[in-house]
């Protein structure tokens, strides 16, 4: 299948899913002037490749901020995750927050109660 | 008496700057903004702001629950169709507050006012099932997704981040706008 890649913006994450070399990423921040209309050809393509993932599908959240219009959209994202996870593949999801952040850790936390799916809150190592 | 450098009257503009000075002093107003507020302005103010927070020496965890508190905030204020908004930010001693104004329609302040009063009244757990509900299935949820043409999500959301209580202030303008006020406050001893 097709990867995608989408190259940040000032405004918008950076995405990769790119299932031949298993990576998929969303990293930056998320706050588009249309977010239905960004995460769109996202939920296509997650739509897809749900037909035949790959036995493991590890998906990396790295995000620095984004807006509550941009977590609704991330929900049904990983809503679509639980799908596969629930059609029997392996799916892990890591949310990255940085240890002062606070509000991005419960966000995570959020996620975790809202959804069937393994979320693991990992605290971004510092460079 | 008024001293200027200049034989000429000077601009009616200059007797604004040291009243709006002193205000922002007197008010320990250490950020404002008034104008349209676009996704790439939001990105400029918060640059800026990152900007002043990450050289001023504040814990990073109280600099970073007030930039998230201005993200959400400054897209409260984002209305195309009303024009201007109003940033404030101010610190004081022990708390900082983050101000977001803008025109909303007079019908819907009754409306406006009823959530903000119930949001106040949640728990933190309430507060947090309230937002789940609205994030996971908002039409299927008894919260009402906006309340003149604000997400209702946006006011839960910063309820939970700051952690207190959401002050606000409607003026009425005509008989068809009013100017909508509200408030987030960071404690910095928040924990």
């Amino acid at each position: 299948m097709e990867a995608l890649r989408i190259e940040s913006t000032h405004k918008t994450p950076r995405v990769i899913l790119d299932p031949e070399n298993g990576i998929f990423e969303f990293s930056g921040r998320s706050i588009p002037e249309d977010s239905v209309g960004f995460y769109a050809p996202i939920f296509e393509w997650f739509d897809r490749y749900a037909k035949n993932p790959l036995p493991v599908t590890h998906v990396r959240f790295d995000l620095e901020y984004f807006n509550t219009s941009s977590s609704k959209n991330i929900l049904e994202l990983l809503k679509r995750l639980e799908a596969i996870h629930a059609a029997g593949h392996e799916v892990r999801v890591t949310w990255y927050y940085d240890e002062d952040d606070e509000d991005m850790e419960e966000t995570g936390q959020d996620y975790q109660a809202l959804l069937n799916l393994p979320i693991e809150l990992s605290v971004k190592i510092q460079s | 008496m008024v001293a200027s450098t200049s034989e000429l009257a000077p601009s009616a503009a200059l007797f604004h700057a040291y009243p709006l000075y002193r205000n922002m002093l007197d008010n320990s107003i250490v950020f404002m903004y008034h104008g349209p507020i676009t996704p790439d302005l939001i990105v400029d103010i918060l640059n800026l702001i990152d900007y002043r927070l990450s050289g001023s020496g504040e814990d990073k965890r109280i600099s970073k629950k007030l930039f998230n508190i201005m993200v959400e905030s400054l897209s409260l204020g984002e209305d195309v169709n009303r024009g201007h908004a109003t940033l404030l930010v101010r610190q004081l001693p022990y708390l900082y507050t983050v101000s977001i104004g803008r025109r909303i329609n007079t019908a819907a302040v009754y409306g406006l006012k009823n959530f903000i009063d119930w949001v106040n009244m949640l728990s933190p757990e309430d507060l947090r099932e309230a937002y789940h509900q609205l994030l996971q299935s908002p039409t299927s949820s008894n919260i009402p997704t906006s309340v003149a043409d604000v997400p209702s999500i946006s006011i839960l959301d910063l309820a939970r981040k700051s952690s207190e209580y959401l002050d606000y202030l409607f003026e009425y303008l005509d008989e068809n706008d009013a100017f909508f006020s509200l408030e987030a406050r960071i404690r910095k001893n928040h924990s």
